[in-house]
């Protein structure tokens, strides 16, 4: 009698829990802030151990179509003042580099999305969406439900449907069911692993209504290379004005 | 001895049993062989440049460079487009570490005022975009005539290719991949790529080789014993002592290299002679009338000395290579000194044993009967015993004439030597190294601070000036990739003014790929930097001679303004291994010498006979000294080893010596002595010679030229050895060892 309800537990189980597709739409559904304002600091840590640490700071908006991102780096002083601007609305792509030691602003072709961010292991993408991911476009699969310190991981595996252009051809997600925040993602290109983003501290803003990362680390399984980013003194949804976006704040 | 023989005659299945089961235990270490020929296995592991190059494959990512050239239009979207697939079919072969060609170079240039950084070739590869492709390309330093030949007409995917993979599979892989893309002609270099022919021809060539020799060996025992027995018998005591020998290596995890190749001859051809001189000694006595057991103690009674003492001499000489630094030379003098003492067991056990399971030969032949080859012997003695000062004059004069010849002797280890003119490795060489101006490669570590710009101008002048060297095909460093940012950026090729500059314009680049796109060149932390210099296939004392420039030039150029520069990669690599076969000949040739000379005295009880018994050998090695100096042949991985060979194959001579001894013992006088041990012991030398030398003419089919060379020198050695045996040795013996006192007859 007993051996019989195991089976009806194990038989009910997958009804109860969420489908794949569910929880990519979930973590989609998570509010994103309007604007962004922020410190990064950036480990880049090669096979060997070596570190070289690089800090910068972030300003975003978004509006309707528009977005618009400013990165000034910081440190190490060498390249303090170098600024990057994304100007984007609609189809259009604009980005400018600013470069201190040559005192001008140039203009830089698109198509650096799949690119490295600043010189890590995190690609424009990586960094942009991490870890949200457009369910309609994806057929995913739900492989597993975890439970890692008292709650409910979703291991969802997603693919992206024929015709539409992905950096990777395929993604495993960890998503805490809690919130619905990815915390790991494996990225896999040529159906080999090929690099692993762990989302190590989540941070809640607003009372809670938009979940951060804090602390990211994104390896590159083959280079055996990997980056650890800090996300520090966040300032969100407070009015950032368009001249922050411009040349002469880059120049700055 | 006498013992051994003994329990073998009386339990010879127990003995058969104790040779099988062992035969069995280590010869299953056969299936555990492996091959390996990469530079690695040529160098000490605690080597300074191989340290240095572990280091370099740590920090950049960097691999052992292959080449590969594609041959056909490349200029068109069709071959682009067939370039691509075969660069993302290859950087797929596990073991290739990172592939470069025009498929996945980076174009960054100004457009219309705006910067552009992209892939070389965009996706889709429309006839129209070709030409300006094509104008990018012929105008970049980085790649015309490094990616593509200055014509047009090849396309060149360089593979950087992890060490200790296995060459062999690696080369079958890439050669695959590239042709299952690519339409016309791939040719494939690089040292890892001959490291990978090397194994080829060597596992074609090893069965050849060895049934070869087998069958030679086996004709001579024919033309000596007229039966089928005296051929066999020697072959089965040679077989047992090749299996344990190569199965121990298996076991022991050794890697069979070029120099492994001569072992199962060595180890068929040394062997054999022992069996050969006991058999022959048996029939003798059998047609003597004694009784099958008799026959055998005292076969191996009286032989057995002869036998054990150049056993022991052969497997000292052989183990003396143990102190080479070389690990491929140490493993083969373990393995052949192992295989020449089982074969002596073997010989001296296993034959026996067989022997008394067998019946008698219904047709009796006595190998010592006075034949042609006796008589000749025996006709010899009186001229050798008249004339013995001089000989030894002759002799004299002859070693001071060939160590004269020795000093002209060079040292070759390039890889590309191993291969005759017209084999496909050697055709593929030759044309990279026309195309795309080399297929070796440099790799130099320059540490300091790359972003000052006094060093990177040093960088870069010092590349210029390489490049200036004929036999240099390109040099390649982060100054480079410096340039053509601040072409992008200024419009202008030029080096950045400041160390903000160079670092802002290094993080620019980053942006254009993942991390590894500016750590192949530079330290994240810009402290170390990576010169590659390619530069063509060239025999080893050319290569030390550009290495040497290059050094020099580094000297003056870069290490003003560096705080270290070192070079290394596995050109260097073989070019250590030249110096390391130069500096151990001397050590391993000496200590040969001299433990042949003390094994030779200790069991002759003299330590005159000691001295004595090494002359023929010391007039055979500076014999092949002298020739490789006359004839220029070189001194390399195989033949380095002659010498320690020419001890193990030459020590027949001893059974001279035993001869001339036991006849002194009786009361003979040196003359007489003399006589009879030439006329009995001179025609087991001449076959054992015969044997030897046929053992190792099988070795003159080898693919490797530098093991033909080894079997030529082989051909002389045994000639020699044995005509020195004939002539220097017993008039050496008449005029210095005259008596011999009684007492002295205990033996082993």
């Amino acid at each position: 009698m007993r051996r019989l309800w195991v089976w009806v537990l194990l038989l009910a189980a997958p009804a109860l829990a969420l489908t794949g597709d569910e929880v990519l739409k979930r973590v989609e559904a998570r509010p994103t802030p309007k604007t962004f304002h922020g410190k990064m600091a950036m480990e880049l840590i090669s096979k060997q151990g070596k570190k070289l640490t690089r800090e910068l700071e972030l300003w975003s908006k978004k509006e309707g179509d528009a977005e618009k991102m400013l990165i000034k780096f910081l440190a190490p002083p060498d390249v303090r003042g170098t600024a990057f601007l994304f100007l984007k609305k609609g189809d259009r792509e604009e980005m400018k580099l600013y470069l201190p030691a040559l005192k001008k602003v140039r203009r830089i072709a698109g198509g650096q999305k799949k690119g490295s961010f600043m010189g890590s292991d995190f690609s424009y993408d990586d960094i942009a969406r991490l870890g949200s991911l457009k369910a309609e476009d994806f057929t995913s699969t739900l492989k597993e439900v975890e439970e890692q310190d008292g709650v409910k991981v979703y291991v969802v595996e997603a693919v992206p449907k024929p015709g539409v252009e992905h950096s990777y051809d395929k993604e495993v997600i960890w998503v805490r069911g809690d919130v619905f925040v990815p915390i790991r993602i494996e990225f896999y290109q040529k159906g080999k692993l090929y690099k692993v983003m762990t989302l190590e501290k989540i941070e809640g803003f607003a009372g809670g209504k938009y979940q951060i990362p804090t602390r990211l680390v994104m390896e590159n399984v083959r280079t055996k290379h990997k980056t650890v980013l800090v996300q520090k003194d966040l300032e969100l949804d407070r009015p950032i004005p368009d001249s922050v976006f411009t040349e002469r704040f880059m120049k700055r | 001895m006498e013992r051994l023989s003994r329990f073998a005659t009386r339990s010879p299945y127990a003995v058969i049993l104790l040779f099988l089961a062992v035969t069995l235990a280590l010869g299953s270490g056969l299936f555990r062989l492996e091959y390996d020929n990469s530079p690695e296995s040529f160098v000490p592991p605690d080597l300074p440049a191989k340290k240095l190059l572990e280091e370099v494959r740590e920090t950049f990512g960097a691999g052992d460079v292959a080449i590969a050239a594609l041959e056909g239009e490349v200029w068109n979207a069709e071959a682009l487009a067939a370039l691509r697939a075969a660069t993302e079919a290859v950087a797929e072969v596990p073991g290739v570490l990172r592939v470069t060609s025009l498929a996945n170079a980076k174009r960054m240039e100004e457009v219309e005022g705006e910067l552009v950084i992209e892939d070389l070739l965009p996706e889709e590869l429309s006839p129209e975009a070709i030409p300006g492709i094509r104008r990018y390309v012929e105008s970049h330093p980085l790649y015309a005539g490094r990616l593509v030949s200055e014509d047009g007409r090849y396309a060149a995917v360089v593979l950087e290719v992890d060490a200790g993979v296995d060459n062999l599979a690696l080369n079958r892989a890439i050669e695959s991949a590239l042709k299952a893309h690519w339409p016309g002609p791939v040719y494939l270099s690089g040292t890892p790529a001959l490291s990978g022919y090397i194994l080829e021809t060597l596992r074609r060539d090893l069965p050849v080789q060895m049934s070869l020799a087998a069958a030679l060996i086996g004709l001579v025992l024919y033309l000596n014993f007229r039966s089928r027995r005296g051929v066999l018998l020697p072959l089965l005591t040679v077989s047992v002592a090749l299996v344990w020998s190569l199965g121990l290596g298996g076991w022991l995890g050794f890697k069979l290299g070029s120099i492994s190749s001569i072992l199962p001859v060595v180890v068929l051809a040394v062997g054999s002679s022992f069996t050969l001189h006991i058999l022959n000694r048996f029939y003798h006595e059998l047609a003597g009338g004694r009784g099958r057991s008799e026959a055998i103690w005292l076969s191996v009674r009286e032989t057995g000395l002869g036998v054990l003492t150049s056993a022991l001499a052969a497997g000292a000489g052989l183990a003396a290579l143990y102190t080479s630094s070389v690990p491929q030379i140490k493993y083969f003098g373990v393995l052949a000194a192992f295989g020449v003492l089982v074969a002596f067991l073997s010989a001296s056990l296993l034959a026996p044993a067989v022997l008394a399971l067998l019946k008698n030969p219904r047709r009796l032949l006595d190998p010592e009967r006075p034949d042609r080859v006796s008589r000749a012997m025996r006709a010899l003695a009186p001229e050798v015993a008249a004339h013995r000062g001089r000989i030894l004059l002759l002799a004299a004069v002859f070693l001071v004439l060939m160590l004269l010849l020795a000093t002209r002797v060079r040292v070759e280890t390039s890889f590309l030597a191993y291969f005759p003119k017209d084999a496909p490795p050697r055709v593929a060489t030759e044309l990279i190294d026309r195309v795309f101006g080399g297929t070796e490669t440099l790799q130099i570590v320059v540490q300091g601070d790359l972003k000052d710009p006094a060093l990177l101008r040093a960088l870069y002048a010092f590349e210029e000036r390489a490049k200036a060297i004929p036999e240099v095909g390109s040099a390649v460093s982060i100054a480079d990739v410096l340039r053509e940012i601040h072409k992008a950026l200024t419009g202008t090729y030029g080096l950045p003014d400041t160390p903000e500059a160079v670092a802002q314009e290094l993080l620019l680049y980053q942006l254009s790929g993942d991390p590894e796109t500016l750590t192949q060149f530079v330290t994240e932390d810009t402290s170390e930097a990576l010169v590659t210099v390619q530069v063509r296939s060239l025999p080893s004392r050319a290569l030390e001679v550009l290495t040497q420039r290059l050094r020099a030039l580094a000297e003056e150029t870069l290490a003003p303004h560096a705080e270290a520069v070192r070079f290394t990669g596995t050109t260097v690599l073989v070019l250590e291994v030249m110096r390391l076969i130069l500096h151990d000949q001397y050590v391993s040739l000496a200590l040969a010498l001299v433990l042949v000379a003390f094994f030779n005295a200790l069991l002759l009880r003299s330590w005159r006979v000691g001295l004595v018994s090494v002359l023929p050998l010391g007039l055979t090695i500076a014999g092949q000294f002298g020739l490789m100096g006359l004839f220029g042949f070189p001194l390399d991985s195989a033949t380095a080893l002659i010498a320690a060979i020419a001890i193990g194959v030459g020590d027949y001579s001893v059974h001279i010596i035993v001869r001339y001894l036991e006849e002194l013992r009786k009361g003979e006088a040196p003359e007489a002595a003399a006589a009879t041990s030439l006329f009995v012991s001179g025609r087991a030398v001449f076959f054992t010679a015969l044997a030897i030398g046929g053992g190792f003419l099988a070795l003159l089919f080898s693919g490797f030229a530098p093991i033909r060379t080894f079997a030529e020198l082989m051909g002389f050695t045994v000639g020699a050895t044995a005509v020195f045996a004939l002539t220097a040795l017993p008039a050496a013996l008449l005029v210095w060892v005259r008596r011999y006192r009684r007492g002295e007859e205990r033996h082993a």
